[in-house]
């Protein structure tokens, strides 16, 4: 029997002192090391794999190719990507593992294998493999994965109402995920019992899916969630991970994988690089009325989300706006690069780079404030937008009053004025987004919680949700508090561990908070029914405290009777249709952002010198965390907006496989963040509280590039806006 | 090609660390590599798996030795930039050099990496090398038969990743000259974020002004990051000798400067656009060292 005792969460004071455990801290020593053999080619079919001489090395145990996981693929949409494979599809995909007693052995091992490959064409640009001769996958000849459209409104009618129009194509990169713990797994095994554990924002999702995998070999998986470093995303389905619990099963010991950065980001994840053509239209009295979508969306080697990242790029940020018709199509195209994912934002970040230009360009057009042009065409509460979500509470009203403020004292009392070199410019943008999308999966948007007691009284409070370092224990915590009436040490808490707590779906779609939040108020409100019943059993006063209730029940032998378990599902909500229309969340949240930047026109650096952040985010329920939920998405935005990308060799090589040339931000350089939250409350929200999660990230890259083109007068189509680029659009029109 | 990629773990590692020079050049002949502070040569041997035998010099007490108030800065193969930007009489001595020490990477990598590691491991990119060049760096060798050199730096680096250093040979020190009557000197670079970023295009400048303190004597002016080696571009601003320091002369030397590289074009930067840079580093320097100089009197 493995010893299935959860892990401790660490507070906010052992992440920054160091005595927090990730995974990699959990490893014994001489605990057998799995390595992988990666493809040093883009595209090519493996035509045999020669094991002998690395089998013959000693110190390797045991090697895994291909066969061994024939039939097997991962994939939430599209089941596409193989444990290993025999056709390759991105420089770094695995072909073989290797298990050894040390790291040299495993490196040695992965040397003397001998794989013959089978060169194909390659493409690492959509427009390349939109041509290419070859399908990257045989049964999508057109390397296209998914097509998407949508048309509510009626088009024709509505678009000779518009007398204005704006449009662009834009591009963004497909940056890495950049948590600051790379991908490591430990397996521990006990006959048929596995027990993975490894940092992932959706444990019970990982343990439903391995369980159908291991099932073959009669094994069955168990998911704990240590402390982790991070994961917007990323961290889910990996091939490493069965990788590792079939190594483990084998050998019957256990196994353990921690990727160097440099190897986690070569068989990485990044977030979907799209081209996107828009244009929307405006009447001359500022009603924004037609709005047209064409998405190109990079989906790398494999699907992952991409089908749904596809389907939000291309809709989701039209509900900010009281669009009457709506045009939109998308596909989702398969590259020999990187296998794409989920990324913070879900692909609204790309979208509203271009939406939010737009908007800024129509107002300037027709000489309107942009904040007025948008307060002028915002839904609000009561409305329901084009693509049927149900707006229950908005502070965007407040939002767009704050950064409007800010912005008028800063230009009045900063000082800052353009001079011939350097020009001072500001710059807002806005969003809406749901707080979790039931569209994605009915059937698993759901959280659970169970209320039990220790044998030596202490109360037990485990949700299948787990904590990725965003606050979701602190908010667990609070909650718990309040509903319960106790206090910190006379309870204890589960999040992310698959053996003894229930099912939770995750981390996705900025839902965390809200649903386990739902969960625990409904399991504490029984839990209390459970202990006032037992009152007078336990000879206790009717005024008893629930701490000393659960102490004596647990002496009397009358734990059990006060369990509780709860449920959390969402009312009122859908899955979106084929083409994105339903209202798939219980409630929506609104921010604006507003950014004044320096930008230097003979390098065409852009210095960010002061930024606001005002979210609506109904009742805010752990303030320090939420804060640094968006100081830290604002940041990542900086990254996505100025220096983050993936630069891939024409061989589809990685050529910045690691955070030197992966500029994510420093803190020097880095502005102020002004923070700010409106004061909402949604009835549908568990204390009246809504989400934080995604949307700090997503206003960013519009934000700024409104910012730049005030300051310069040129248009930023292509992310990142990096110095070069910026300097290169201010000389084009001179060359 | 390989099966395979290599896995980027640092390989096993035979590590010496002798405390005389004999032992040093013993090891060397065994194959081993020299190590400084490391802060190149770990990061490479974690991609490539090698060396994976190395011989610190840090136990040998003669390449501890840093002078930085003579005439000619002393600094030994083992003193790592922390140590030299604390002191005052080096960074009044040779601002430029302290500008480009001050520029690697963060805190932790300066508290390792040395100046003579910056310098042999010969990236056209390193923050030390522009402003050593207008300093008159000269490079100090030794090898096994104890046979020593003294090398012009200029002449000392051959190309990106290349010196002349012979088989078996080490370099011990650097020197290079302080700051004369009426001189200033300044470096800068540009990265793409504040920090821990390599340069696109840096630029080192050496001012020496006539007794009226507005009117240049001389300038010295060294490129970084747009060429296989640092390169001296003193020849761009003769346009400024003699002359009190104005925006149309800057302007006429940064465009000189930008015309005598020879910048690549990688992921990192465009040829043209690293040109671009040096053209507005150029002026930025130049005034820097200016205001410097103006501060100081």
């Amino acid at each position: 029997m493995l010893d299935m005792t959860p892990p401790k969460i660490s507070t906010i004071a052992d992440r920054s002192t160091g005595r927090a455990r990730y995974t990699s801290d959990l490893v014994p020593a001489g605990t057998t090391l799995v390595g992988i053999a990666r493809s040093p080619h883009a595209h090519a079919n493996v035509l045999s794999i020669d094991t002998s001489k690395a089998m013959a090395l000693p110190g390797v145990l045991d090697v895994l190719t291909p066969e061994d996981f024939s039939g097997v693929a991962l994939g939430h949409h599209i089941a596409d990507e193989p444990i290993l494979t025999d056709r390759v599809r991105y420089v770094g995909e695995g072909v073989a593992a290797v298990a050894a007693v040390d790291e040299a052995a495993m490196i040695a091992g992965i040397a003397a294998l001998d794989i013959e490959y089978e060169v194909l064409p390659h493409a690492i640009r959509v427009d390349d493999a939109l041509a290419l001769d070859r399908p990257i996958h045989d049964n999508f000849p057109d390397n296209v994965a998914r097509r998407f459209a949508a048309e509510p409104g009626d088009w024709d009618a509505e678009v000779k109402r518009v007398t204005h129009w704006a449009e662009g194509t834009f591009e963004t990169a497909a940056v890495p995920h950049a948590y600051l713990e790379p991908r490591a797994c430990l397996v521990r095994v006990d006959g048929n019992e596995l027990e993975l554990v490894s940092g992932t924002h959706a444990p019970s999702m990982l343990a439903d899916q391995y369980n159908k995998i291991a099932a073959v070999w009669g094994a069955t998986v168990e998911v704990t969630t240590p402390d982790m470093g991070g994961s917007f995303g990323a961290k889910w389905e990996h091939p490493t991970h069965l990788v590792c619990l079939s190594f483990a099963h084998r050998l019957q010991r256990d196994v353990a994988m921690v990727l160097p950065r440099r190897d986690d980001m070569i068989a990485g994840r990044t977030r979907i690089a799209m081209r996107i053509f828009m244009r929307i239209g405006a009447t001359a009295d500022g009603e924004l009325v037609a709005k047209q979508t064409k998405v190109w969306a990079d989906n790398g080697a494999y699907s992952l989300h991409g089908p749904s990242v596809l389907l939000a790029a291309s809709v989701r940020v039209d509900n900010l706006y009281k669009f009457s018709a709506v045009k939109a199509e998308g596909q989702l195209i398969y590259t020999n690069n990187i296998p794409s994912e989920c990324f913070r934002g879900f692909g609204i970040p790309q979208s509203a780079f271009a939406q939010e230009q737009l908007v800024d360009e129509l107002a300037r057009k027709l000489d309107l404030d942009p904040v007025e042009m948008r307060r002028r065409n915002a839904v609000g509460e009561g409305d329901t937008s084009v693509h049927g979500w149900e707006v229950t509470s908005c502070g965007l009203e407040d939002c767009l009053d704050m950064v409007r403020d800010r912005i008028q004292s800063h230009r009045n009392d900063s000082g800052l004025v353009s001079d011939g070199r350097f020009k001072i410019g500001y710059g807002l943008a806005a969003v809406i987004h749901c707080v979790s999308n039931s569209g994605h999966d009915e059937a698993t948007d759901i959280s659970n919680i169970i209320i039990s007691v220790d044998p030596d009284g202490t109360i037990c409070v485990a949700s299948g949700e787990v904590e990725l370092g965003a606050g979701t224990a602190e908010v667990l915590q609070r909650t718990v508090e309040r509903e319960l009436d106790i206090k910190r040490g006379q309870f204890r808490f589960v999040l992310g561990h698959t053996s003894t707590g229930p099912f939770g779906r995750g981390s996705f779609a900025s839902r965390t908070s809200f649903f386990m939040a739902h969960a625990a108020i409904a399991g504490c409100k029984i839990f209390s029914e459970n202990c006032s019943k037992l009152v007078d059993d336990l000879g206790l006063e009717t005024n008893a405290s629930i701490a000393e209730i659960a102490k004596l029940a647990a002496q009397k032998g009358h734990a059990e009777s006060l369990k509780a378990t709860a449920q959390f599902i969402p009312e009122n909500v859908v899955a979106a249709d084929d083409h994105g229309y339903g209202n798939i969340a219980s409630a929506y949240t609104f921010a604006v952002h507003g950014a004044c930047v320096k930008v230097d026109t003979l390098t065409g650096k852009t210095m960010i010198q002061q930024y606001w952040a005002a979210h609506d985010t109904g009742t805010v329920v752990n303030y320090q965390g939420a804060v640094g939920q968006v100081i830290g998405g604002v940041i990542q935005g900086i990254g996505m907006a100025l220096s983050e990308t993936t630069a891939v060799a024409e061989n589809g090589q990685l050529l910045n496989p690691g955070y030197l040339d992966d500029r994510v931000p420093t803190f020097p350089g880095m502005p102020n963040v002004d923070v700010h939250f409106a004061a909402t409350f949604d009835k549908n929200g568990p204390m009246g509280a809504k989400t934080i999660g995604e949307p700090p990230v997503i206003p960013v890259v519009g934000c700024i590039a409104n910012a730049i083109y005030d300051a310069v007068e040129e248009r930023q189509y292509t992310l990142p806006m990096t110095p070069e680029q910026v300097w290169n659009s201010l000389n084009t029109k001179v060359q | 090609m390989a099966s395979a990629l290599r896995p980027s773990h640092l390989p096993e590692m035979d590590l010496q660390c002798p405390t005389n020079l004999g032992d040093v050049f013993r090891h060397i002949s065994n194959g081993a590599q020299l190590l400084a502070g490391g802060t190149d040569i770990l990061l490479q041997a974690s991609v490539r798996g090698e060396p994976n035998k190395l011989v610190w010099t840090g136990g040998i007490e003669s390449m501890k030795e840093f002078d930085a108030d003579s005439d000619f800065i002393k600094v030994g193969a083992s003193v790592p930039l922390s140590t030299m930007i604390k002191s005052n009489a080096f960074r009044d001595g040779a601002p430029a050099v302290a500008d480009g020490a001050q520029s690697v990477g963060s805190l932790q990598l300066r508290n390792q990496a040395t100046m003579v590691g910056n310098v042999c491991t010969a990236s056209p990119a390193a923050d030390t090398v522009p402003g050593l060049l207008i300093h008159n760096c000269v490079v100090a060798t030794i090898d096994k038969e104890n046979n020593k050199r003294e090398i012009a730096l200029k002449d000392f680096l051959t190309g990106p990743g290349k010196t002349n250093l012979g088989e078996g040979e080490l370099v011990t020190c650097l020197s290079f000259s302080r700051l004369g009557k009426n001189q200033m000197s300044a470096y800068q670079r540009f990265t793409q974020r504040e920090a821990l970023d390599l340069a696109f295009a840096s630029v080192a400048a050496r001012l020496e002004f006539e007794e009226d303190g507005q009117t240049l004597m001389t300038v010295n002016l060294a490129l970084g990051a747009v060429g296989p080696t640092a390169i001296d571009a003193s020849a761009a601003a003769d346009i400024l000798k003699g002359h009190p320091i104005s925006e149309g002369r800057l302007d006429i030397c940064a465009d000189a400067a930008s015309q005598l590289c020879s910048p690549i074009s990688d992921h990192r930067a465009s040829a043209g656009y690293r040109r671009q840079l040096i053209r507005a580093l150029v002026g930025d320097v130049v005034r820097q060292a200016a205001t410097r100089y103006g501060n100081k009197k």
